[in-house]
């Protein structure tokens, strides 16, 4: 069950009137590499983990990505509600206001709007974790362009803020997969003996004498 | 403190807490971490009852130390501008 705390994990209170920028932020808002797209991805990819610590980190770092969200959020319904319309206009957001007055939608700087396939799942949890590290780093570099673009420095130092935390959550998936591959290498090697020493048996001796082998295991057993 | 302050305090804290929560997801026997997260935990429990004693309710669901739905409707919202207040 999810509960909400009635404060930003990250303060915002935008006092310029960088309207260009809140078409820019959009990108976070709904982009393929949003913190819509990386919240959505790790809620997602929670369930087939295979284990409680890959599990409880997807869980931790999808609440935080929602947190991320509702900052961007923040930002542009902050700007864009400030704004008159003619700075609308100047700053290329005509058509936005067409379509959404001064509201959210996830759509991203082009006003494409988002789609699931912009994530993926395939079950093996590699793969799945390979892509939560593509994800991040393609956010922290959408960032990066997002800080370039910034001129208010209290802009600058929200995004600074939020592209130091998916750097983060980098560096944990990193470890995870670490661990996880190890533990994997592990349980392949213990199976893969297993299966040695239950094939020495019949290749040894005679069908007699697997059979009561066979027979004394079970007696064993 | 104010309410202002007490909430920012609540803020810092809570990023604390949020950063060493993900960290001991990973690393869950270390200990330094583990006692620097229940302090903080404990730290963080003090202003959120603080908090929402003197100025309203913080989390919904039942969560807070306090129920207050005139409050929790009419105190401003996270992405409420200062200013406009």
């Amino acid at each position: 069950m999810w509960s909400y705390v009635k404060n930003l994990e990250y303060p915002v209170n935008l006092k310029c009137k960088d309207f260009k920028m809140a078409k820019c932020l959009l990108e976070q808002y709904g982009g393929q590499d949003s913190e819509l797209s990386n919240a959505l991805r790790y809620l997602n990819l929670r369930y087939t983990m295979p284990n409680g610590k890959a599990k409880a980190l997807l869980t931790d770092i999808a609440a935080e990505e929602l947190s991320h969200l509702e900052i961007i959020g923040t930002m542009i319904y902050q700007l864009l509600s400030t704004a008159t319309l003619d700075e609308l206009k100047i700053a290329g957001l005509p058509e936005y206001y067409s379509n959404h007055g001064q509201s959210l939608m996830y759509k991203d700087a082009s006003g494409i709007p988002w789609i699931s396939s912009y994530i993926q799942s395939k079950e093996n949890f590699i793969a799945d974790l390979y892509d939560a590290l593509a994800g991040e780093q393609r956010s922290i570099a959408t960032y990066e362009n997002l800080i370039t673009i910034a001129v208010d420095p209290e802009i600058k130092k929200i995004l600074s803020f939020l592209r130091g935390r998916e750097k983060h959550h980098f560096k944990l998936i990193k470890q995870l997969i670490k661990e996880l591959k190890k533990e994997k290498k592990k349980k392949q090697s213990s199976q893969n003996t297993s299966q040695k020493s239950s094939q020495k048996s019949p290749q040894k001796g005679s069908q007699k004498s697997s059979q009561s082998n066979s027979q004394k295991s079970s007696q064993s057993n | 403190m104010n309410k202002d302050d007490l909430l920012d305090k609540i803020q810092l804290t809570q990023l604390d807490a949020l950063k060493l929560n993900m960290h001991l997801d990973v690393f869950p026997n270390d200990k330094r971490s583990k006692d620097e997260f229940e302090k903080l935990s404990y730290e963080l429990d003090c202003l959120l009852s603080e908090y929402q004693n003197n100025f309203g309710p913080l989390s919904n669901f039942g969560l807070s130390y306090i129920e207050n739905p005139v409050l929790w409707t009419s105190d401003p919202w996270p992405w409420d501008n200062e200013q406009e207040q």
